[in-house]
C-alpha cells in the first residue's frame, strides 16, 4: 500500500459540512502543508491559463 | 483534491447537487446542497465528539512517524476543545479483515461486477466506437492484440479477474455481496462506531482511513498531518515511482458520495 501521510475525518451520510469544519479547524491550527518545501513547484497556475 | 480545505469547500459547493445521470446523487436529502464555505469555521472543533477507532490501525504496519503525528494531532484537537473518545472501535472489524483478506471478498465482487455492467453501459453511450468495443471482454481482447498497449508487460489481469466472476451487477450474488460489504463499512464499521459512542466524526491516519467508508458510501475529508523526516529511506514502487521518502507530504483525499458514487 502507499503511505499518504495525512489525517482523515470520517462521518455519516451527508455530514460533509461537519467534516469540512473539523478539517478546516485542524488545518488552520497546524498548517502542515506550509512546513515542507516541495522539490518541484509548478510555475503555472490555473489562473494563468483559464480566462476569467 | 485541492490546495486547501477552503478551496475544496468552494469546489464542492459548485459541483454538488442532483445529476439525473447519476442516481447516487438523487438520494441527497435536500433540493439545494449546503453552502460548504459556511462551514469554514476556526472554532468548529470546540465541543465536537471525536472518536478514535483503534482497531482500524491494526491491519497494516503504520510507520512510526505517522503514528507519532497522529497522537500529536489528537492533542491539537483536544486543545481546540474537542472531546476525544478513545477506542471507539469498528464493531465488525474482524469480519471486515477476514473479508478483505479473502481471495475474492465481497468488496471485490461489488467492484468487479459493477465494472462489468458499468463499462458496458458507458461504451453503449459512445457516439463513435471505431474498434467496436462493447464489453470488458472486448476491451481485454483488444488490449492483448494492440501493440501500443504493451501487453503483457501491461496486462489485462484486473479485467480478466472481473470476467472470471461470470456475472454482472444484476445478479443476486452481487446484491448479497453489496449488502454485506455495505454492512461492514456502515453499521459494522463507521456508522456503528459513531452511533455507539454518540460521535460527530472518527479520525484515522489517511493511509488506513478510506476502505471502510468507501464500502458504505460515506464521506471523508483528509488534510496533511505530517511528512516523512529528511533521513527517510526512499522507497520506490516496482515501476520506479517514489511512495516514501524525505519530505513527502500527505495527500488530501476527498470522497464525496454527494458527487461520486463510492462503493
Amino acid at each position: 500500500m502507499t503511505y499518504r501521510f495525512g489525517i482523515s475525518f470520517i462521518g455519516g451520510k451527508w455530514s460533509e459540512e461537519s467534516l469540512i469544519g473539523f478539517a478546516y479547524a485542524f488545518e488552520q491550527r497546524t498548517h502542515t502543508r506550509e512546513k515542507v518545501r516541495p522539490y518541484l513547484v509548478p510555475n503555472t497556475q490555473l489562473g494563468d491559463v483559464v480566462g476569467s | 483534491m485541492a490546495r486547501s480545505v477552503s478551496d475544496a469547500a468552494y469546489l464542492l459547493s459548485i459541483i454538488a447537487g442532483k445529476d439525473e445521470n447519476d442516481n447516487y446523487t438523487l438520494a441527497q436529502p435536500w433540493d439545494t446542497p449546503p453552502d460548504y464555505t459556511q462551514a469554514l469555521n476556526f472554532s468548529s472543533l470546540r465541543g465536537a465528539r471525536i472518536g478514535i477507532p483503534r482497531n482500524g490501525l491494526t491491519r497494516y504496519t503504520i510507520p512510526q512517524p505517522v503514528l507519532d503525528a497522529f497522537e500529536d494531532a489528537i492533542q491539537v484537537m483536544k486543545s481546540a476543545g474537542a472531546t476525544i473518545v478513545d477506542n471507539a472501535n469498528f464493531p465488525a472489524w474482524d469480519e471486515y479483515v477476514t473479508d478483505s483478506n479473502a481471495p475474492i471478498g465481497n468488496s471485490a465482487i461489488v467492484l468487479e461486477a459493477d465494472f462489468v455492467s458499468n463499462l458496458a453501459s458507458y461504451l453503449s453511450h459512445l457516439t463513435s466506437n471505431p474498434n467496436n468495443i462493447k464489453t470488458v471482454s472486448d476491451e481485454s481482447n483488444f488490449t492483448r492484440h494492440f501493440a501500443l498497449e504493451e501487453y503483457p508487460d501491461r496486462d489485462t489481469g484486473a479485467w480478466d479477474q472481473c470476467l472470471s466472476l461470470g456475472y454482472n451487477n444484476s445478479d443476486y450474488r452481487f446484491w448479497q455481496a453489496y449488502q454485506y460489504s455495505s454492512y461492514l463499512g456502515g453499521e459494522g464499521g463507521v456508522l456503528g462506531a459513531l452511533k455507539a459512542n454518540n460521535l460527530d466524526t472518527l479520525i484515522l491516519p489517511t493511509d488506513c482511513a478510506s476502505e471502510l467508508p468507501a464500502r458504505a458510501g460515506l464521506p471523508i475529508v483528509a488534510v496533511p498531518m505530517g511528512f516523512f523526516p529528511s533521513n527517510s529511506t526512499v522507497r520506490e514502487s516496482w515501476r520506479g515511482l517514489v511512495w516514501a521518502g524525505p519530505n513527502i507530504p500527505s495527500v488530501r483525499t476527498f470522497q464525496f458520495p454527494l458527487s461520486f458514487a463510492v462503493h
